[in-house]
């Protein structure tokens, strides 16, 4: 039974996905019954359990604090350089999140596909990656 | 409550009395038919984990008042419930089991 932060974050991003997709099939048919569902009933449900736009933003946050990070200058100059080599590697595996996802978001728009489950599929890529880093710095297992 | 009994007596077959009581009661009676089926549904599902079963009976329940919903036949209340329930429990579900 884990019960971390890192299973917890994605466990909302899994109930998110869930429940924007029943909301997405309801307004669907609100759009072609309008009789069928009031849409302040929809709004109000909206309100309460669609929260996908914070979620983005605090994952954002995790990705941006890892790409802004600066490894620390120890005692010996060759290890220096690898751990720097190894974090600019670290920093591009997560840039590349940006062009990934702006090149799901477009391949959703021409295959009529629902934007918020590939945005939601990228923030739990991101979320992996992330905690397994922190893990390995702090050998911890959050 | 009086119940107005016109399309009772112009009921010609089941469906009709069915369709009648279902107006009448707006919705709650294909409403609270769908919900029992969940529940038989959860139960029937016992070879597997209990919250699997859980989570299954909850969205095909949602699916099923879905289609229920855009002919009219439900209360919207109760397919907003189902959905909730679902989430919530594939929330449970991941959060105790990981990833």
């Amino acid at each position: 039974m884990p019960e971390r932060i890192s299973t917890f974050i994605i466990a909302s991003i899994f109930a998110t996905l869930l429940i924007s997709s029943g909301v997405w099939v309801l307004s669907d048919i609100a759009q072609n019954n309008p009789t069928a569902i009031s849409p302040t009933d929809l709004e109000l449900f909206n309100n309460s359990f669609n929260r996908q736009a914070e979620l983005e933003g605090s994952i954002g946050g995790i990705r941006t604090n890892i790409e802004d990070t600066q490894p620390e200058f120890g005692l010996f100059g060759g290890l220096n350089a690898l751990v720097n080599v190894a974090w600019t590697g670290l920093k591009g595996i997560f840039k590349s999140f940006s062009f990934v996802g702006s090149a799901f978001t477009n391949l959703a728009y021409y295959f009529g596909i629902p934007v918020f489950i590939f945005n939601l599929l990228t923030l739990i890529i991101i979320v992996i990656f992330a905690f397994t880093i922190y893990s390995a710095i702090f050998q911890r297992d959050i | 409550m009086a119940y107005d009994l016109t399309g009772l007596q112009t009921a010609t077959d089941i469906g009709g009395i069915i369709t009648w009581a279902n107006a009448q009661t707006e919705g709650a009676l294909i409403g609270l038919f769908i919900l029992a089926f969940g529940i038989i549904l959860f139960f029937g599902f016992k070879r597997y984990e209990p919250i699997d079963a859980f989570l299954a009976a909850s969205w095909i329940s949602f699916i099923l008042s879905v289609v229920a919903l855009s002919v009219g036949w439900v209360n919207s209340l109760i397919m907003f419930g189902f959905l909730a329930v679902a989430g919530i429990t594939l929330f449970i579900k991941f959060w105790k089991e990981g990833y």
